[in-house]
């Protein structure tokens, strides 16, 4: 697992030579949505930088974040596993099992104290000492704990590790608990979605390894670029919405000429993900676009909102960032969002305005 | 020009009796406002302005001498340059509406208290769009933010204190 070794070097070692390794590159950089120059600097990066050991955790989970990771396309999971990462710890994909399996983890914890990022898939259940969740003959709590004391970075995959999610559920027997509630000291970037997009996990990597550090984050501790926005923002049926045109039943005539999923309870307007935008399956499809409403599965609590087809009425959600009216107004039309949500006055959101003029775009 | 005034006008009325009383009991419609098309001007052979309504506020299109959308996928996506940055347009086909490239100001107008408070922030939007701007916007969030890293270039005074990147690590 040597972390001398750089992710240059890993692929030379797979046998792939210097302009596929630059291929990938711009391959990558074009995945995150990057121009050619950045192909440059992520190959700087993947030539000097060690590969970083990655602890994947699983706690309370269905593995359909596993599930959707090993399905990326842009970079391929493959690729990033094998060469970007040193996935020296997952229950699920690795070889090793019993003791041998949980040796790894103190030897991560002697060898690169500090220096490993874990990610977390799945939450852990606090109740009764942690025993809705057992490893290895320990609550998954006393596992969680012990690496995160000694990691670097946390990513918590899905909304179970980010919210919650569907354990976490009224009344929530378990006491399941997301990763920020019970790890206080370590940052965390969440990555919700249930499950989140694969391009999405592995462009958060991806911009990790290249960076070493977090994108930017939201309020809420999302990445900006891929939870900016809200759905209905970026959906295609957005024109349908705004003509007043309704699928009212699923088997309609607006259903067939693909009009806006609203009233059959499309969350698409309280939620922020990429799926619009990024598409799910290699940008094949996404939910609205198979002609079935968003559920909110990036959203905290999603599973008590009520039903799935009963439509939205409360469009406040906490957090985000309203990413085309701040792109659109540059600083200006976002600090006005603010006071117009704040129910300022004309004059209030001008003086907002004007302190806010040296800030950020998104 | 009064080809134009026309067409706003159209494109207003369209709204108002067309969509209007289908919007109304919805709980996204904002009784404080109304339709009214505001601050339209011809951008590069397009009619570009901000349409607010009851239930939406977006930036509008409407199409040049030259386009000919109705041929294309309702739902499609078009990226277009403008001072402040590139954007992306979604292109409105539907039988009640003359075609047009809209973008979604607001995911709802609720916060509006009443329609000058929409005209001031539409006016505000429009003035940014079309004024020159050091961090341009993208299409795509990631690059602008890399791209406002990228140019923040190192100094000279940064280089001599061995500050070689602008903050590494992650912040608890």
């Amino acid at each position: 697992m040597g972390i001398q070794q750089t992710f240059y070097e890993a692929m030379r070692e797979h046998g792939i030579t210097r302009r596929s390794f630059l291929k990938f590159c711009s391959l990558t950089a074009a995945g995150l949505g990057l121009g050619p120059e950045f192909a440059g600097t992520i190959a700087h990066a993947l030539e000097t930088k060690p590969r970083t050991p990655v602890i994947w955790l699983h706690g309370l989970e269905c593995t359909c974040c596993s599930e959707s990771f090993i399905r990326s396309g842009h970079p391929l999971a493959a690729d990033v596993i094998l060469s970007m990462i040193s996935l020296d710890y997952d229950d699920t994909l690795m070889a090793a099992a019993g003791h041998q399996a949980e040796e790894i983890l103190e030897q991560t914890i002697e060898k690169y104290d500090g220096n490993f990022i874990l990610a977390c898939e799945g939450n852990p259940p606090l109740n009764e000492d942690g025993m809705y969740c057992i490893q290895a003959g320990k609550p998954y709590v006393e596992k969680l704990r012990r690496m995160a004391d000694h990691c670097k970075a946390i990513i918590a995959w899905g909304s179970c590790a980010s919210w919650g999610c569907v354990q976490a559920a009224h009344p929530n027997p378990t006491r399941a608990t997301p990763i920020h509630k019970v790890i206080t000291d370590k940052p965390v970037i969440k990555v919700p979605g249930c499950p989140p997009i694969a391009e999405v996990m592995t462009g958060v990597i991806t911009y990790m390894l290249t960076f070493d550090r977090f994108p930017e984050l939201d309020r809420q501790g999302r990445p900006k670029m891929f939870y900016g926005q809200r759905l209905h923002d970026k959906c295609y049926r957005r024109p349908h919405f705004d003509a007043g045109q309704f699928v009212e039943r699923f088997d309609d005539e607006g259903a067939r000429k693909g009009y806006c999923l609203y009233k059959m309870g499309c969350k698409g307007p309280t939620t922020y993900n990429a799926c619009s935008t990024v598409e799910w399956n290699g940008g094949l499809s996404w939910p609205v676009k198979s002609g079935h409403g968003c559920l909110g599965c990036a959203e905290d609590n999603f599973w008590d909102r009520g039903s799935f087809y009963s439509s939205v009425t409360n469009l406040n959600v906490p957090g985000g960032v309203e990413l085309t009216a701040n792109q659109v107004g540059g600083v200006l039309a976002g600090a006005a969002a603010v006071g117009v949500a704040a129910h300022a006055a004309a004059s209030v959101i001008s003086h907002s305005v004007d302190s806010n003029k040296g800030g950020k775009q998104s | 020009m009064k080809q134009q005034t026309t067409e706003l006008q159209q494109l207003a009325d369209a709204y108002r009796n067309k969509v209007q009383a289908r919007m109304r009991d919805l709980p996204v419609y904002n009784a404080a406002l109304q339709v009214e098309t505001l601050g339209f001007s011809l951008y590069e052979g397009r009619l570009c302005g901000v349409l607010i309504t009851p239930w939406c506020m977006n930036l509008l299109l409407l199409p040049g001498a030259d386009d000919n959308w109705t041929a294309l996928a309702p739902g499609k996506t078009m990226d277009l340059s403008f001072p402040a940055g590139e954007y992306s347009f979604t292109l409105s086909l539907t039988q009640d509406i003359m075609p047009h490239l809209s973008l979604p100001l607001f995911t709802t107008v609720l916060d509006f208290k009443d329609q000058d408070m929409a005209r001031d922030v539409a006016r505000e939007v429009l003035r940014c769009l079309y004024r020159e701007t050091e961090h341009k916007a993208s299409v795509d969030p990631l690059a602008t933010e890399l791209d406002k890293r990228h140019k923040k270039a190192l100094s000279r005074r940064d280089f001599l204190r061995g500050r070689l990147s602008e903050q590494g690590g992650y912040d608890a």
